[in-house]
Protein backbone atom coordinates (compact mmCIF):
# COMPACT_ATOMS: atom_id res chain seq x y z
CA UNK A 1 0.00 0.00 0.00
CA UNK A 2 1.22 3.53 -0.81
CA UNK A 3 1.63 5.84 2.15
CA UNK A 4 -0.59 8.88 1.67
CA UNK A 5 0.75 10.68 4.76
CA UNK A 6 3.85 9.93 6.81
CA UNK A 7 4.53 11.92 9.98
CA UNK A 8 7.79 11.12 11.77
CA UNK A 9 8.72 12.51 15.19
CA UNK A 10 6.82 15.76 14.64
CA UNK A 11 7.30 18.58 17.14
CA UNK A 12 5.42 21.87 16.88
CA UNK A 13 5.82 24.85 19.20
CA UNK A 14 3.64 27.95 19.05
CA UNK A 15 5.01 30.99 20.88
CA UNK A 16 7.46 28.76 22.77
CA UNK A 17 4.69 26.46 24.01
CA UNK A 18 4.88 22.84 22.91
CA UNK A 19 1.65 21.99 21.06
CA UNK A 20 2.69 18.66 19.57
CA UNK A 21 5.59 16.49 20.67
CA UNK A 22 7.09 13.36 19.14
CA UNK A 23 4.07 12.54 16.96
CA UNK A 24 4.63 9.64 14.56
CA UNK A 25 1.98 7.91 12.43
CA UNK A 26 1.09 7.16 8.85
CA UNK A 27 -2.05 7.03 6.73
CA UNK A 28 -2.37 4.71 3.76
CA UNK A 29 -3.80 5.62 0.40
CA UNK A 30 -7.58 5.08 0.36
CA UNK A 31 -7.97 5.46 4.13
CA UNK A 32 -10.71 7.49 5.78
CA UNK A 33 -8.62 8.72 8.71
CA UNK A 34 -9.99 10.77 11.58
CA UNK A 35 -7.88 12.78 13.98
CA UNK A 36 -9.61 12.97 17.36
CA UNK A 37 -8.78 14.43 20.74
CA UNK A 38 -10.14 16.82 23.38
CA UNK A 39 -10.28 20.59 22.95
CA UNK A 40 -6.80 22.09 22.81
CA UNK A 41 -5.23 18.72 22.00
CA UNK A 42 -3.50 20.05 18.90
CA UNK A 43 -5.74 18.41 16.26
CA UNK A 44 -6.03 21.49 14.08
CA UNK A 45 -2.34 22.27 14.58
CA UNK A 46 -1.47 18.75 13.42
CA UNK A 47 -3.57 19.15 10.28
CA UNK A 48 -2.09 22.58 9.61
CA UNK A 49 1.43 21.26 10.16
CA UNK A 50 0.82 18.49 7.61
CA UNK A 51 -0.41 21.13 5.14
CA UNK A 52 2.51 23.48 5.81
CA UNK A 53 0.27 26.15 7.36
CA UNK A 54 2.17 26.30 10.66
CA UNK A 55 5.96 26.01 11.00
CA UNK A 56 7.25 22.81 12.58
CA UNK A 57 10.05 22.72 15.15
CA UNK A 58 11.39 19.35 14.02
CA UNK A 59 10.32 16.13 12.39
CA UNK A 60 9.40 15.00 8.93
CA UNK A 61 6.11 15.12 6.99
CA UNK A 62 5.62 13.48 3.60
CA UNK A 63 2.51 13.39 1.43
CA UNK A 64 2.67 10.62 -1.15
CA UNK A 65 6.42 10.56 -0.50
CA UNK A 66 6.87 14.27 -1.19
CA UNK A 67 7.26 17.39 0.92
CA UNK A 68 4.09 19.50 1.15
CA UNK A 69 5.48 22.18 -1.17
CA UNK A 70 5.85 19.52 -3.88
CA UNK A 71 2.58 17.76 -3.04
CA UNK A 72 0.09 20.66 -3.20
CA UNK A 73 -1.39 19.38 -6.46
CA UNK A 74 -2.47 16.21 -4.62
CA UNK A 75 -4.20 18.06 -1.77
CA UNK A 76 -7.68 19.45 -1.23
CA UNK A 77 -8.43 21.36 1.97
CA UNK A 78 -11.63 22.27 3.82
CA UNK A 79 -10.91 24.66 6.71
CA UNK A 80 -12.61 24.62 10.11
CA UNK A 81 -14.07 28.08 9.65
CA UNK A 82 -14.82 30.04 6.52
CA UNK A 83 -15.82 33.45 7.71
CA UNK A 84 -16.27 35.97 4.95
CA UNK A 85 -18.20 39.12 4.25
CA UNK A 86 -21.59 37.64 3.28
CA UNK A 87 -22.51 40.85 1.48
CA UNK A 88 -19.61 40.31 -0.94
CA UNK A 89 -21.23 39.58 -4.33
CA UNK A 90 -19.58 36.30 -5.34
CA UNK A 91 -21.39 33.46 -7.08
CA UNK A 92 -20.72 29.80 -6.35
CA UNK A 93 -19.43 29.36 -9.90
CA UNK A 94 -16.97 32.25 -9.53
CA UNK A 95 -15.76 30.98 -6.17
CA UNK A 96 -15.08 27.54 -7.61
CA UNK A 97 -13.50 28.87 -10.79
CA UNK A 98 -10.95 30.88 -8.78
CA UNK A 99 -9.57 27.59 -7.45
CA UNK A 100 -9.22 25.91 -10.84
CA UNK A 101 -5.59 25.62 -11.86
CA UNK A 102 -6.30 26.47 -15.46
CA UNK A 103 -8.96 28.53 -17.13
CA UNK A 104 -10.50 25.67 -19.11
CA UNK A 105 -13.50 25.16 -16.87
CA UNK A 106 -15.42 22.79 -19.12
CA UNK A 107 -18.11 21.11 -17.07
CA UNK A 108 -15.79 20.56 -14.09
CA UNK A 109 -17.68 23.01 -11.87
CA UNK A 110 -21.07 21.42 -12.53
CA UNK A 111 -19.57 17.96 -11.98
CA UNK A 112 -18.13 18.76 -8.54
CA UNK A 113 -21.36 20.51 -7.57
CA UNK A 114 -23.34 17.40 -8.46
CA UNK A 115 -20.84 15.31 -6.50
CA UNK A 116 -21.76 17.25 -3.35
CA UNK A 117 -25.49 17.29 -4.18
CA UNK A 118 -25.44 20.99 -5.06
CA UNK A 119 -26.09 20.75 -8.78
CA UNK A 120 -27.85 23.81 -10.21
CA UNK A 121 -26.43 26.18 -7.59
CA UNK A 122 -23.84 27.80 -9.91
CA UNK A 123 -25.50 31.22 -10.01
CA UNK A 124 -26.35 31.37 -6.31
CA UNK A 125 -24.54 33.96 -4.21
CA UNK A 126 -22.10 32.56 -1.64
CA UNK A 127 -23.56 34.90 0.97
CA UNK A 128 -27.04 33.37 0.57
CA UNK A 129 -25.97 29.78 1.31
CA UNK A 130 -26.92 28.00 4.53
CA UNK A 131 -24.20 26.55 6.79
CA UNK A 132 -24.65 23.07 5.35
CA UNK A 133 -24.69 24.31 1.75
CA UNK A 134 -21.56 26.39 2.33
CA UNK A 135 -19.79 23.35 3.73
CA UNK A 136 -20.69 21.33 0.62
CA UNK A 137 -19.42 24.13 -1.60
CA UNK A 138 -16.15 24.17 0.35
CA UNK A 139 -15.79 20.44 -0.33
CA UNK A 140 -16.63 20.98 -3.99
CA UNK A 141 -13.92 23.66 -4.08
CA UNK A 142 -11.42 21.33 -2.44
CA UNK A 143 -12.28 18.63 -5.02
CA UNK A 144 -12.20 20.91 -8.07
CA UNK A 145 -8.72 19.86 -9.17
CA UNK A 146 -9.43 16.17 -8.42
CA UNK A 147 -6.97 15.80 -5.52
CA UNK A 148 -5.70 12.42 -4.29
CA UNK A 149 -6.18 13.39 -0.66
CA UNK A 150 -8.78 15.57 1.04
CA UNK A 151 -7.98 17.25 4.37
CA UNK A 152 -10.94 18.52 6.41
CA UNK A 153 -10.93 20.34 9.74
CA UNK A 154 -14.18 19.70 11.65
CA UNK A 155 -16.26 20.06 8.49
CA UNK A 156 -19.67 19.69 10.18
CA UNK A 157 -19.23 22.53 12.68
CA UNK A 158 -22.24 24.56 11.54
CA UNK A 159 -24.53 21.69 10.53
CA UNK A 160 -27.41 20.13 12.55
CA UNK A 161 -27.54 16.40 13.43
CA UNK A 162 -29.77 15.39 10.49
CA UNK A 163 -27.57 17.34 8.14
CA UNK A 164 -24.45 15.72 9.57
CA UNK A 165 -25.52 12.20 8.68
CA UNK A 166 -26.40 13.26 5.14
CA UNK A 167 -23.06 15.05 4.95
CA UNK A 168 -21.06 11.98 5.96
CA UNK A 169 -23.04 9.76 3.58
CA UNK A 170 -22.27 12.20 0.78
CA UNK A 171 -18.59 12.11 1.81
CA UNK A 172 -18.49 8.30 1.74
CA UNK A 173 -20.14 8.15 -1.67
CA UNK A 174 -17.70 10.78 -2.99
CA UNK A 175 -14.76 8.88 -1.54
CA UNK A 176 -15.93 5.72 -3.27
CA UNK A 177 -16.53 7.34 -6.65
CA UNK A 178 -13.34 9.43 -6.61
CA UNK A 179 -11.12 6.87 -4.88
CA UNK A 180 -9.53 9.46 -2.61
CA UNK A 181 -7.92 9.43 0.82
CA UNK A 182 -9.70 11.47 3.48
CA UNK A 183 -8.04 12.95 6.57
CA UNK A 184 -10.52 14.65 8.88
CA UNK A 185 -10.27 16.38 12.24
CA UNK A 186 -13.30 15.69 14.42
CA UNK A 187 -14.32 15.72 18.05
CA UNK A 188 -17.18 13.25 17.44
CA UNK A 189 -16.00 9.81 18.52
CA UNK A 190 -19.14 8.14 17.08
CA UNK A 191 -18.22 9.45 13.63
CA UNK A 192 -14.93 7.60 13.83
CA UNK A 193 -16.72 4.30 14.52
CA UNK A 194 -19.25 4.80 11.76
CA UNK A 195 -17.18 6.13 8.91
CA UNK A 196 -13.42 5.84 9.48
CA UNK A 197 -11.09 2.93 9.04
CA UNK A 198 -8.20 4.69 10.76
CA UNK A 199 -8.08 6.85 13.88
CA UNK A 200 -5.31 9.08 15.16
CA UNK A 201 -5.79 10.05 18.82
CA UNK A 202 -3.97 13.18 19.84
CA UNK A 203 -3.59 15.05 23.07
CA UNK A 204 -0.44 17.06 22.53
CA UNK A 205 1.22 13.73 21.84
CA UNK A 206 0.06 10.62 20.02
CA UNK A 207 -2.15 8.35 22.16
CA UNK A 208 -3.01 5.80 19.50
CA UNK A 209 -3.34 5.20 15.80
CA UNK A 210 -4.86 2.30 13.94
CA UNK A 211 -8.30 0.81 13.30
CA UNK A 212 -10.96 2.49 15.50
CA UNK A 213 -12.48 -0.80 16.70
CA UNK A 214 -9.07 -1.98 17.89
CA UNK A 215 -7.76 1.24 19.31
CA UNK A 216 -10.70 3.16 20.78
CA UNK A 217 -10.97 1.30 24.06
CA UNK A 218 -12.78 2.68 27.13
CA UNK A 219 -9.37 3.11 28.79
CA UNK A 220 -8.09 5.18 25.88
CA UNK A 221 -11.23 7.35 25.85
CA UNK A 222 -10.79 8.00 29.57
CA UNK A 223 -7.10 8.85 29.10
CA UNK A 224 -8.04 11.33 26.36
CA UNK A 225 -11.21 12.92 27.73
CA UNK A 226 -11.07 12.18 31.48
CA UNK A 227 -12.72 9.68 33.84
CA UNK A 228 -16.23 11.14 33.43
CA UNK A 229 -16.40 10.06 29.77
CA UNK A 230 -17.33 6.50 28.79
CA UNK A 231 -18.28 4.69 25.57
CA UNK A 232 -21.84 3.47 24.92
CA UNK A 233 -22.46 1.14 22.03
CA UNK A 234 -25.73 1.70 20.15
CA UNK A 235 -27.49 -1.49 19.10
CA UNK A 236 -29.03 -1.14 15.65
CA UNK B 1 -20.18 72.13 -24.81
CA UNK B 2 -17.09 70.20 -25.93
CA UNK B 3 -14.75 73.21 -25.71
CA UNK B 4 -13.69 71.66 -22.41
CA UNK B 5 -11.71 69.04 -24.38
CA UNK B 6 -9.82 71.61 -26.44
CA UNK B 7 -7.93 72.81 -23.40
CA UNK B 8 -4.65 70.90 -22.87
CA UNK B 9 -4.91 71.01 -19.07
CA UNK B 10 -8.40 69.51 -19.26
CA UNK B 11 -7.18 66.81 -21.65
CA UNK B 12 -4.45 65.89 -19.18
CA UNK B 13 -6.95 66.01 -16.31
CA UNK B 14 -9.39 63.66 -18.10
CA UNK B 15 -6.71 61.21 -19.29
CA UNK B 16 -5.05 61.03 -15.84
CA UNK B 17 -8.31 60.96 -13.91
CA UNK B 18 -9.96 58.28 -16.05
CA UNK B 19 -6.86 56.04 -16.08
CA UNK B 20 -6.37 56.24 -12.34
CA UNK B 21 -10.11 55.78 -11.75
CA UNK B 22 -9.90 52.31 -13.36
CA UNK B 23 -6.97 51.23 -11.20
CA UNK B 24 -8.35 52.64 -7.93
CA UNK B 25 -11.84 51.23 -8.49
CA UNK B 26 -10.44 47.74 -9.22
CA UNK B 27 -8.04 47.95 -6.25
CA UNK B 28 -10.90 49.24 -4.11
CA UNK B 29 -12.79 45.97 -4.64
CA UNK B 30 -10.01 44.15 -2.76
CA UNK B 31 -9.34 46.96 -0.30
CA UNK B 32 -12.98 46.82 0.86
CA UNK B 33 -13.08 43.01 0.81
CA UNK B 34 -9.90 42.84 2.92
CA UNK B 35 -11.11 45.69 5.17
CA UNK B 36 -7.96 47.68 4.40
CA UNK B 37 -9.64 51.02 3.66
CA UNK B 38 -7.43 52.78 6.19
CA UNK B 39 -4.33 51.88 4.13
CA UNK B 40 -5.44 54.28 1.39
CA UNK B 41 -6.03 57.15 3.79
CA UNK B 42 -2.84 56.40 5.72
CA UNK B 43 -0.56 56.25 2.69
CA UNK B 44 -2.06 59.40 1.19
CA UNK B 45 -1.46 61.38 4.38
CA UNK B 46 1.98 59.85 4.96
CA UNK B 47 3.00 60.91 1.43
CA UNK B 48 2.75 64.58 2.42
CA UNK B 49 6.13 64.32 4.18
CA UNK B 50 7.90 62.89 1.13
CA UNK B 51 6.16 65.38 -1.18
CA UNK B 52 7.41 68.24 1.01
CA UNK B 53 10.96 66.79 0.94
CA UNK B 54 10.72 66.46 -2.86
CA UNK B 55 9.67 70.10 -3.19
CA UNK B 56 12.38 71.25 -0.76
CA UNK B 57 15.12 69.48 -2.76
CA UNK B 58 13.62 70.27 -6.17
CA UNK B 59 12.99 66.60 -6.99
CA UNK B 60 9.72 65.68 -8.76
CA UNK B 61 7.53 65.34 -5.63
CA UNK B 62 5.36 62.56 -7.06
CA UNK B 63 8.32 60.41 -8.15
CA UNK B 64 9.96 60.92 -4.74
CA UNK B 65 6.67 60.12 -2.94
CA UNK B 66 6.19 56.97 -5.03
CA UNK B 67 9.68 55.67 -4.19
CA UNK B 68 9.14 56.56 -0.52
CA UNK B 69 5.70 54.92 -0.68
CA UNK B 70 7.28 51.61 -1.75
CA UNK B 71 9.55 51.73 1.32
CA UNK B 72 6.61 52.58 3.58
CA UNK B 73 4.57 49.69 2.15
CA UNK B 74 7.40 47.25 2.84
CA UNK B 75 7.69 48.72 6.36
CA UNK B 76 3.94 48.24 6.97
CA UNK B 77 4.13 44.67 5.65
CA UNK B 78 7.17 43.73 7.76
CA UNK B 79 5.89 45.41 10.93
CA UNK B 80 2.54 43.64 10.64
CA UNK B 81 4.25 40.25 10.39
CA UNK B 82 7.01 40.76 12.92
CA UNK B 83 5.28 42.66 15.72
CA UNK B 84 2.06 42.21 17.64
CA UNK B 85 0.77 45.55 16.37
CA UNK B 86 -2.46 45.60 14.38
CA UNK B 87 -2.54 46.71 10.75
CA UNK B 88 -4.55 49.82 11.67
CA UNK B 89 -2.10 50.80 14.42
CA UNK B 90 0.90 50.50 12.08
CA UNK B 91 -0.78 52.50 9.31
CA UNK B 92 -1.93 55.03 11.92
CA UNK B 93 1.65 55.59 13.12
CA UNK B 94 2.97 55.99 9.56
CA UNK B 95 -0.02 58.22 8.66
CA UNK B 96 0.63 60.65 11.54
CA UNK B 97 4.44 60.61 11.24
CA UNK B 98 4.46 61.32 7.49
CA UNK B 99 1.90 64.09 7.90
CA UNK B 100 3.93 65.60 10.76
CA UNK B 101 7.11 65.64 8.63
CA UNK B 102 5.15 67.45 5.91
CA UNK B 103 3.80 70.07 8.32
CA UNK B 104 7.25 70.75 9.83
CA UNK B 105 8.80 71.20 6.39
CA UNK B 106 5.91 73.42 5.20
CA UNK B 107 6.42 75.67 8.22
CA UNK B 108 10.07 76.22 7.25
CA UNK B 109 9.56 76.73 3.50
CA UNK B 110 8.69 80.31 2.71
CA UNK B 111 6.80 80.68 -0.57
CA UNK B 112 6.16 76.98 -1.16
CA UNK B 113 2.98 76.72 0.88
CA UNK B 114 0.58 77.14 -2.10
CA UNK B 115 2.22 74.20 -3.90
CA UNK B 116 1.92 72.04 -0.80
CA UNK B 117 -1.65 73.14 -0.21
CA UNK B 118 -2.39 71.97 -3.78
CA UNK B 119 -1.19 68.49 -2.76
CA UNK B 120 -3.32 68.65 0.36
CA UNK B 121 -6.59 69.23 -1.52
CA UNK B 122 -5.60 68.14 -5.02
CA UNK B 123 -5.16 70.03 -8.24
CA UNK B 124 -6.17 67.90 -11.17
CA UNK B 125 -6.09 70.89 -13.47
CA UNK B 126 -2.40 71.51 -12.77
CA UNK B 127 -1.33 68.01 -13.81
CA UNK B 128 1.66 68.43 -16.14
CA UNK B 129 2.68 66.11 -18.96
CA UNK B 130 5.28 64.33 -16.81
CA UNK B 131 2.71 63.85 -14.01
CA UNK B 132 0.26 62.48 -16.54
CA UNK B 133 2.75 59.89 -17.85
CA UNK B 134 3.61 58.79 -14.29
CA UNK B 135 -0.10 58.39 -13.49
CA UNK B 136 -0.68 56.45 -16.73
CA UNK B 137 2.28 54.15 -16.02
CA UNK B 138 1.25 53.42 -12.43
CA UNK B 139 -2.39 52.92 -13.45
CA UNK B 140 -1.35 50.48 -16.19
CA UNK B 141 0.90 48.53 -13.78
CA UNK B 142 -1.85 48.37 -11.12
CA UNK B 143 -4.57 47.31 -13.56
CA UNK B 144 -2.24 44.79 -15.21
CA UNK B 145 -1.37 43.31 -11.81
CA UNK B 146 -5.05 42.92 -10.96
CA UNK B 147 -5.96 41.38 -14.32
CA UNK B 148 -3.13 38.85 -13.89
CA UNK B 149 -3.75 37.98 -10.27
CA UNK B 150 -7.45 38.64 -9.61
CA UNK B 151 -8.27 34.95 -9.07
CA UNK B 152 -5.41 34.43 -6.62
CA UNK B 153 -6.08 37.74 -4.90
CA UNK B 154 -9.77 36.93 -4.42
CA UNK B 155 -9.01 33.51 -2.98
CA UNK B 156 -6.35 35.03 -0.72
CA UNK B 157 -8.77 37.73 0.43
CA UNK B 158 -11.44 35.13 1.24
CA UNK B 159 -9.24 32.62 3.08
CA UNK B 160 -5.47 32.79 3.49
CA UNK B 161 -4.99 29.11 4.39
CA UNK B 162 -7.00 27.91 1.39
CA UNK B 163 -4.83 30.14 -0.80
CA UNK B 164 -1.64 28.66 0.67
CA UNK B 165 -2.80 25.06 0.19
CA UNK B 166 -3.78 25.99 -3.37
CA UNK B 167 -0.12 26.82 -3.98
CA UNK B 168 -0.50 30.61 -4.09
CA UNK B 169 2.59 32.55 -2.94
CA UNK B 170 0.60 34.55 -0.44
CA UNK B 171 3.44 36.54 1.16
CA UNK B 172 4.66 37.79 -2.20
CA UNK B 173 1.12 38.59 -3.35
CA UNK B 174 0.24 40.47 -0.15
CA UNK B 175 3.43 42.53 -0.31
CA UNK B 176 2.87 43.35 -3.96
CA UNK B 177 -0.76 44.29 -3.28
CA UNK B 178 0.22 46.62 -0.41
CA UNK B 179 2.85 48.32 -2.58
CA UNK B 180 0.48 48.72 -5.54
CA UNK B 181 -2.36 50.17 -3.42
CA UNK B 182 0.07 52.62 -1.78
CA UNK B 183 1.70 53.74 -5.01
CA UNK B 184 -1.64 54.14 -6.82
CA UNK B 185 -2.98 56.23 -3.97
CA UNK B 186 0.16 58.38 -3.90
CA UNK B 187 -0.01 59.26 -7.61
CA UNK B 188 -3.65 60.10 -7.02
CA UNK B 189 -2.63 62.72 -4.46
CA UNK B 190 -1.75 65.08 -7.31
CA UNK B 191 -5.30 64.73 -8.66
CA UNK B 192 -7.50 64.69 -5.59
CA UNK B 193 -5.19 65.63 -2.74
CA UNK B 194 -4.05 63.89 0.42
CA UNK B 195 -7.38 64.44 2.10
CA UNK B 196 -9.70 63.25 -0.67
CA UNK B 197 -7.87 60.69 -2.79
CA UNK B 198 -8.94 57.57 -0.88
CA UNK B 199 -12.55 58.39 -1.85
CA UNK B 200 -11.87 56.97 -5.33
CA UNK B 201 -10.69 53.77 -3.69
CA UNK B 202 -13.74 53.36 -1.45
CA UNK B 203 -16.75 55.01 -3.10
CA UNK B 204 -17.01 53.10 -6.42
CA UNK B 205 -16.83 49.59 -4.90
CA UNK B 206 -19.15 50.64 -2.08
CA UNK B 207 -21.79 51.78 -4.56
CA UNK B 208 -21.14 48.81 -6.84
CA UNK B 209 -21.59 46.32 -3.99
CA UNK B 210 -25.16 47.52 -3.51
CA UNK B 211 -26.16 46.82 -7.12
CA UNK B 212 -24.01 43.79 -8.11
CA UNK B 213 -25.04 40.14 -8.19
CA UNK B 214 -21.68 38.60 -9.06
CA UNK B 215 -17.97 39.33 -8.62
CA UNK B 216 -17.61 40.07 -12.33
CA UNK B 217 -20.39 42.68 -12.23
CA UNK B 218 -19.00 44.02 -8.94
CA UNK B 219 -15.67 44.83 -10.63
CA UNK B 220 -17.20 46.14 -13.86
CA UNK B 221 -19.78 48.32 -12.07
CA UNK B 222 -17.10 49.63 -9.78
CA UNK B 223 -14.89 50.71 -12.70
CA UNK B 224 -17.83 52.16 -14.63
CA UNK B 225 -19.04 54.12 -11.61
CA UNK B 226 -15.54 55.40 -10.97
CA UNK B 227 -15.30 56.68 -14.56
CA UNK B 228 -18.70 58.37 -14.20
CA UNK B 229 -17.68 60.00 -10.92
CA UNK B 230 -14.45 61.43 -12.39
CA UNK B 231 -16.09 62.55 -15.66
CA UNK B 232 -19.11 64.05 -13.92
CA UNK B 233 -16.97 65.74 -11.30
CA UNK B 234 -14.65 67.30 -13.87
CA UNK B 235 -17.53 68.59 -15.98
CA UNK B 236 -19.30 70.11 -12.97
CA UNK B 237 -16.10 71.65 -11.60
CA UNK B 238 -15.29 73.18 -15.02
CA UNK B 239 -18.71 74.66 -15.76
CA UNK B 240 -19.47 75.80 -12.21
CA UNK B 241 -15.90 76.89 -11.46
CA UNK B 242 -15.54 74.63 -8.42
CA UNK B 243 -12.44 72.91 -7.01
CA UNK B 244 -12.02 69.75 -9.10
CA UNK B 245 -10.95 67.28 -6.37
CA UNK B 246 -13.74 68.19 -3.99
CA UNK B 247 -16.30 68.23 -6.81
CA UNK B 248 -15.29 64.71 -7.93
CA UNK B 249 -15.67 63.43 -4.37
CA UNK B 250 -19.04 65.18 -3.96
CA UNK B 251 -20.23 63.64 -7.25
CA UNK B 252 -19.33 60.24 -5.81
CA UNK B 253 -21.12 61.03 -2.54
CA UNK B 254 -24.22 62.10 -4.46
CA UNK B 255 -24.17 58.90 -6.53
CA UNK B 256 -23.69 56.81 -3.40
CA UNK B 257 -26.63 58.50 -1.66
CA UNK B 258 -28.82 58.12 -4.74
CA UNK B 259 -28.02 54.44 -5.36
CA UNK B 260 -28.31 53.42 -1.71
CA UNK B 261 -31.53 55.43 -1.39
CA UNK B 262 -33.09 53.88 -4.51
CA UNK B 263 -32.11 50.35 -3.39
CA UNK B 264 -33.66 50.98 0.01
CA UNK B 265 -36.93 52.12 -1.55
CA UNK B 266 -37.12 49.32 -4.17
Amino acid sequence: MTKAVEVVDLNVDIEKESILSHVTFDIEEGDFATIIGPNGAGKTTLLKAILGLVPIKSGEIRIFGKSISDAREFCGYVPQRFEFDRTFPLTVEEFLSFSLWNDTKGDRIEKVLEMVDMGGHCRKLMGNLSGGQLQRILIARAMINYPRILFMDEPVGGIDIAGRNAFYQMLLSMKKSMDITIVMVSHEVDVVYKFSNRVICISRTLHCHGHPHDKLTPQLIRSLYGDSVTLFEHRE
Amino acid sequence: MLDIFSLPFMQRAFISGLALAVALAFLGVYVTLRKMSFLGDGMAHASLGSIAIGIAFSINPIIFAVIFGVFLSVAVYLLERNTKLSFDAIVGIIFASGMAVGIVIISKMQGYQPELIAYLFGSILSVGWSDMWIILLISAISTGFLVLFYRHLTLLSLHRDIAIVSGIRVDFLELLFTIIVSVSIIVGVKLLGVVLVSALLIMPPSISKVISMSFRSFVLHSILLSECIVTGGLFISYYFDLPSGATIVLTGALLFTGVVGVRKIF
